[in-house]
């Protein structure tokens, strides 16, 4: 049975919970071992306080002992059909080049208000943040909801002030959950505390995302990682973007403009794929489609940092990944470097190398 | 996509950007499941064949499986297997009995530097994984360490999409984790799928198997039936218990591991 698979990132201001919450949520969840609860109670009796939830995630003894998170960690969570990685971002400002590190993995992502201390400057950035990853689906969590007597009136008033922040940054929320990540309600426990909602618990909430959305009809992007040449055949191998590519396509070799034909596609041929050789189940038949990459992010989203290898219309979430041989139409690119198999450094010029479909338009603003 | 599929998709992009950065690479191989499991990754990266050497850190106190194992497949494999031994510190007679954290230092790490200061390696190849430890899953996938082998875990590189660190002037070595988004579970799934051998230590005998491996003297079985890869599957759905509970280097104090790693250590 395949299993889906989904990141998300927990972001917020300092402070406002992101730690607790997902230990909680492991912790109700009933994916926590009993010996690693027993360090936590140790260290947390050897610190003189109660026992923290944070400490689940926050690992480094710097970060238990000023009670903050420093770096972004991952942890994992499976439910019945679905296997989640959790990311825990760091709130203080510091600490951002950490928090984008955790968030550009994610798929999703988590934002945590302290309804007690309302917006802050963080809040803000991390948002922006999220969006500005081109993440587009957010949970938004009201959180410390006890320290406010559960109140309805300041999770109205709340949700309408994240309500128009979200609006800025042109985010729009699948839930607003009022919770509270220290005593557990709607986190997997739905409250008695708050009658007045309805709405899906944290828990219930990770049902609403979707894991991750493919378009096959985006254009072929196969960013060039390497060449090899095995057995006097050379392949290009890499990932592939965008689109899919099959055996006698015409492509177009970046930045150069060369057209080529694609001669043959191969993943590994060990011992296990040859003896599939006739059924060729673990080598993918390129016209029901090579692994492709979604669109999440295709759609223009900003990228601060310019990929080193091409401007794929997506450097975020990865995929499929295959490799390419093929024939030139007209002689080989004289930019074409020669592979040998164990080249030393393939000397690209600090050009990137990208095999599109020959209709890609833009060529010049490739180079 | 499968998951399976995406996850050894990504090990083996890693795999390539490590060959193609590094002058120098090398793989680390513990011969356990997990490093295995990284050069059968490499493997088939690279069409069956290895080009970089595989780095065995010895430290003589392996279980007597572990290296039956290790010559087999190095030689099945055709790879290039270098061994490390800190010699000197064996002849000192540098043992667990009175001090882990002095032992696994002398025996590993300082073992690693010995080899890599003998052969230039500037790119490792580890296969970690973040589900291992707390302190791993603050890991990058491309993580410097600097002249006295010290991980910056206070300020580590910054890691998006798929752009990593390559080298820079204060680094003696860049280790690349291409397995750090693996769980335990997905390891045993992908084992069963590609039918990679493994030692037969993590297998039920007699009520007991290691969940993992490492020296003899400081790894201790636990309870378990578990006695094929679908058992082990099975056992790992409904256990919570920590992979590395059988671990004594683990147990010391909580940060024990996290000094550990400070240090150079794996
Ligand atoms: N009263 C209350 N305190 C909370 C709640 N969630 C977290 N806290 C406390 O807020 C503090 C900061 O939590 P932490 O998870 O470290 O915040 P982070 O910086 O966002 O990760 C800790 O002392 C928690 O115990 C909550 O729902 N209610
Ligand atoms: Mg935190």
């Amino acid at each position: 049975m395949p299993r889906e698979y989904l990141k998300f990132v927990v972001v917020g201001s300092v402070d406002h919970g992101k730690s607790t919450l997902i230990g909680r949520f492991l912790y109700d969840t009933g994916s926590l071992g009993e010996a690693q609860l027993q360090v936590i109670r140790e260290v947390c009796r050897g610190q003189g306080q109660e026992v923290e939830f944070a400490f689940v995630l926050d690992h480094l003894a710097e970060e238990r002992s000023k009670r903050i998170t420093i770096d972004t960690a991952q942890t994992f969570f499976s439910s019945g059909t679905r296997d989640y990685v959790i990311i825990d971002a760091p709130g203080h400002k510091e600490f951002v080049k950490n928090m984008i590190t955790g968030a550009s993995q994610a798929s999703a992502a988590m934002l945590l208000l302290d309804v007690h201390e309302g917006l802050r400057e963080q809040t803000r950035r991390h948002a922006y943040m999220v969006s500005l990853l081109g993440i587009k689906q957010l949970i938004v969590v009201l959180n410390k909801m006890d320290r406010v007597g559960y109140a309805r009136g300041v999770f109205e008033d709340m949700s309408r002030q994240i309500g128009s922040l979200l609006e800025e940054v042109r985010m729009g929320p699948l839930a607003i959950i009022p919770a509270s990540a220290l005593t557990g309600d709607n986190i997997v426990r739905r409250s008695q505390q708050m009658p007045w909602y309805a709405g899906p618990t944290v828990v219930e909430a990770l049902d609403l995302l979707q894991p991750r959305i493919t378009d096959e009809s985006l254009p072929l992007r196969l960013p060039v990682q390497d060449v090899y040449e095995i057995e006097g055949q050379q392949l290009a191998v890499g990932r592939l973007a965008s689109g899919s590519v099959s055996t006698g396509q015409k492509v177009r070799i970046c930045p150069t403009g060369e057209c080529a034909e694609v001669d043959t596609l191969r993943k590994f041929e060990g011992p296990i794929a040859a003896a599939a050789a006739g059924c060729p189940a673990r080598l993918r038949p390129a016209s029901s489609g090579w692994p492709r990459r979604p669109s999440n992010a295709a759609n223009g989203s900003p990228c601060a940092w310019p990929p080193r290898r091409s401007p794929a219309p997506s450097r975020r979430l990865p995929t499929g990944w295959t490799r390419a041989a093929w024939k030139c139409c007209k002689p080989t690119p004289p930019s074409w470097p020669t592979p040998r198999w164990r080249r030393s450094r393939w000397p690209r010029n600090g050009q990137s190398i990208t095999i599109a479909s020959p209709e890609s338009p833009k060529w010049d603003a490739w180079s | 996509m499968d998951k399976l599929d995406e996850l050894e998709n990504q090990s083996i992009y890693l795999i390539r950007e490590a060959y193609y950065h590094f002058r120098k690479l090398a793989a680390m191989w513990s011969i356990g499941k997990d490093s295995t499991t990284l050069l059968w990754l490499c493997r088939k990266a690279f069409f069956g064949r290895v080009p970089f050497p595989v780095l065995h850190i010895d430290t003589s106190f392996k279980f007597e499986q572990i290296y039956r194992f290790r010559d087999e497949y190095a030689r099945k494999w055709k790879l290039k297997l270098l061994v490390a031994r800190n010699e000197q510190a064996l002849a000192r007679g540098v043992n667990s009995e009175n001090n882990k954290l002095q032992c696994c230092t002398e025996l590993k790490t300082n073992a690693l530097k010995q080899a890599i200061a003998r052969h230039g390696f500037d790119g490792l190849l580890l296969g970690i994984r973040r589900d291992e430890h707390g302190i791993r899953a603050k890991e990058r996938y491309f993580s410097p360490r600097d002249g006295q082998f010290k991980w910056n875990y206070q300020d580590q590189p910054p890691e998006l999409w798929d752009q990593y660190k390559s080298r820079t002037a204060g680094d003696t070595h860049i280790r690349i984790h291409p397995l750090l988004h693996w769980t335990e579970k997905d390891v045993w799934r992908y084992v069963k799928r590609e039918d990679i051998p493994f030692v037969e230590l993590y297998r039920a005998r007699d009520g007991r198997r290691y969940r993992s491996i490492g020296c003899q003297t400081c790894c201790s079985p636990v309870p378990s039936q578990a006695a094929t890869v679908d058992d082990i599957i099975a056992e790992l759905e409904t256990s919570t218990a920590g992979e590395r509970e059988g671990r004594a280097q683990d147990k010391e104090d909580a940060y024990t591991m996290q000094k550990l790693r400070a240090l150079g250590y794996m």
